[in-house]
């Protein structure tokens, strides 16, 4: 049916595939529960149950409830690189991120200064609920410890964290792929600023094929690095710790969240119930014959 | 009990013919909405008589001088016409203080003795000589009043508001209406009977075309808002109140305000501009109107997911998605005033909700492709390359 429009329109093409929007809701709908969704709404609650299930996360420094915890906390107990983030911030509005320390005050990434008065006001918003869903005027905050990423997958990247999105259709991974900041989208893994999305082969961890805005691209536009063929370090745990998602989450249909750290290796970062569907560009091919069971 | 069985009916057919039916009633509906024209409005009540409303506009004239187009109640209980004192004065130049004859009025509070004018109307394309009697009418949008004396010929349908047209029994199109300067103020049982139809236009632009706008249905209440101010005007003082709120937001980051401060600060100006906006208008009527039907709230979302939008996404997204939010508006205002619906939501006021239920209930349900997808994911249906 995904086809009937294009071909009514005399699209080429394989569009019978193609996963739509109005056919992922409908699938989300279906195949996660609403206690599911939101707990994975939460990212504290998230990694909680990924924890229990042994799937590995990155640890937790300190967590802020309320005012009165942010009264009690004690700056000085933060090391020299951390990230804050509130637990149901929007589209990872909100995180914080300090990767060194110097004359008593942090450092951004970009490498403004980040002083104790910038981190109190960016909780103090944090527990207002600034940067979370609407229905919600409180929220918790967190610190995490800072993801080193893998030195093989930081040769690829100007700056940024790559990070690894996998969807998953009832226990079974369809289609993964690392997403590569760029100069364009500001060190920031999302395809719609501007980042590389490179399709990885689930069986071997190796990239097939990048793709940066709509164009295929061998090697990465900043680095100069060919990313085709490039293996991610440590692929077999990634799919372990993806599959260990699925019974932890109670989620027919995600999108799972890791990145490799250089001590710790894979990392789950948090779950998607509604997973973006922009993967499909990437591969080149819809989802719709995965979802049906049909293997690549 | 309706709506299991449609849905039922959708399940056993085929999907594909859903899709084709939905958008084919939708397109066809869209069309007949806006293009279509009465025919037989008159013919209806089975008579020669012309009919009116209890509302008309009317072209008003004395001594062969300019005419003016005034909004009439048209009250057969009263007797004698009357006109609004400062139109008779200022407008059509009538020595009020000195008039030709006076008449003795009996009403609720006494006798009243009132000046008597003759003046020219031209009503549903007849023209009429009247003697209308002065009296204040400023606080009214109607600036004359047509009583028994001179309404034969008429027949006077009072669940009904402008029929016709000074020139012409019948309303050529209410759709130009829109863009008069202020236009005639629409009916609120229509409105209410027509919005639905409208949110149709908002699924299907969504789930069909998959254009994105800010909130679900804010599009349509600004439609209804176009309605009451006219098109024209109504996009001016969004214009002006959507600039004020984006020249303020800035000033108010700094501060750092919790949201729901930022947006009782936001929705203060916009009351304000609005405020300020209505009082530049001289006539009260319009400046009520506005006052009462903006939606200042909508527009204070607006100015905030902008923003928001603009932080997360760039200027360029957070503009699109404002234009087409303003284009959703401007489809849809047409569409609530147009003669069918208001044909339809007199005849039959339930059927306008029923069709925007099941026609919404149709687009739901389609699951395949939105158009703007076709170029979205465009190289996902290269395949295997």
């Amino acid at each position: 049916m995904s086809g009937a429009l294009a071909k009514a329109l005399g699209l080429r093409g394989d569009w019978k595939n193609v996963l739509g929007m109005n056919a992922r809701n409908a699938r989300v709908a279906a195949e996660n529960p609403p206690g599911a969704i939101r707990l994975v709404d939460s990212k504290l609650d998230t990694k909680k149950v990924l924890e229990e299930a042994g799937v590995p996360v990155p640890p937790t420094l300190s967590v802020l409830q309320d005012r009165r915890d942010l009264r009690d906390f004690d700056l000085e107990s933060l090391p020299d690189s951390w990230v804050l983030k509130p637990d149901r911030g929007r589209q990872g509005s909100g995180i914080l991120v300090a990767n060194g320390q110097e004359d008593g005050e942090w450092k951004s990434p970009s490498g403004h200064a980040i002083g104790r008065g910038d981190v109190e006001e960016r909780l103090r918003l944090i527990l207002e609920g600034e940067f979370s869903s609407e229905e919600i005027e409180h929220d918790r905050a967190f610190f995490e410890t800072l993801i080193v990423t893998h030195p093989t997958l930081a040769r690829l990247v100007p700056s940024g964290l790559p990070d690894l999105r996998l969807i998953c259709y009832r226990q079974e991974i369809l289609l993964g792929m690392i997403r590569l900041p760029t100069k364009q989208s500001d060190g920031k893994a999302n395809l719609h600023q501007g980042a590389i999305g490179a399709l990885v082969d689930l069986d071997s961890g190796r990239v097939e094929k990048a793709m940066f805005g709509h164009e295929r691209v061998e090697e990465h536009p900043d680095t100069q690095v060919r990313l085709v063929g490039v293996e991610v370090p440590a692929w077999e745990e990634v799919i372990d710790a993806t599959r260990s998602c699925f019974k932890a989450t109670n989620l027919g249909f995600l999108g799972v969240d890791a990145v490799i750290d250089e001590e710790r290796g894979p990392l789950v970062l948090e779950i998607n119930a509604r997973p973006g569907l922009e993967i499909q560009n990437v591969a080149g091919i819809g989802l719709l014959n995965l979802l049906s069971g049909n293997k690549r | 009990m309706v709506l299991i069985k449609t849905h039922f009916v959708l399940r056993s057919r085929s999907p594909r013919r859903a899709i084709v039916v939905s958008i084919f009633a939708l397109a066809v509906l869209t069309l007949f909405l806006v293009m279509a024209r009465p025919a037989t409005a008159q013919g209806a009540y089975g008579s020669n008589q012309t009919v009116i409303g209890g509302e008309e506009p009317l072209l008003v004239s004395y001594e062969g001088g300019e005419s003016l187009e005034v909004l009439t109640n048209v009250d057969t209980g009263a007797g004698y016409a009357a006109i609004d004192e400062t139109v008779a004065r200022d407008d059509l130049g009538i020595d009020v203080d000195n008039p030709p004859t006076t008449v003795t009025i009996q009403s609720a509070i006494g006798d009243e003795e009132r000046p008597l004018v003759p003046v020219q109307i031209q009503i549903a394309g007849q023209t009429l000589n009247v003697q209308a009697t002065v009296s204040d009418r400023a606080n009214l949008t109607t600036k004359m009043n047509l009583g028994s004396r001179d309404l034969d010929g008429f027949l006077v349908d009072v669940s009904e508001r402008q029929l016709t047209e000074p020139d012409s029994p019948i309303v050529e199109s209410y759709v130009a209406s829109l863009l008069e300067f202020p236009p005639p103020p629409p009916n609120p049982a229509l409105l209410l009977a027509a919005l639905p139809l409208a949110a149709v236009i908002v699924v299907a632009l969504r789930s069909l075309v998959g254009l994105r706008t800010f909130g679900t249905f804010a599009p349509v209440l600004l439609a209804v808002a176009f309605v009451q101010s006219g098109l024209l005007a109504g996009l001016l003082v969004f214009s002006v109140m959507m600039l004020a709120g984006l020249v303020l937001e800035p000033l108010l980051r700094p501060l750092h305000l919790p949201r729901v401060a930022r947006l009782g600060v936001l929705l203060a100006v916009v009351a304000a501009v609005l405020i300020g906006a209505s009082s530049v208008v001289s006539d009260p009527g319009v400046a009520t109107t506005w006052t009462s039907a903006f939606p200042v709230v909508i527009t204070a979302i607006f100015i905030e997911r902008f923003w928001e939008l603009w932080e997360q996404e760039g200027f360029k997204e957070a503009s699109k998605v404002a234009a087409l939010s303003l284009l959703v508006a401007v489809i849809a205002s047409p569409l609530l005033v147009s003669y069918p619906v208001r044909w339809v939501s007199q005849q039959a006021p339930v059927a306008l909700p029923a069709a925007g239920a099941i026609l919404s209930l149709l687009i739901g349900r389609y699951r395949g492709l939105r158009l703007t997808e076709l170029v979205r994911f465009r190289r996902a249906a290269e395949g295997k390359s």
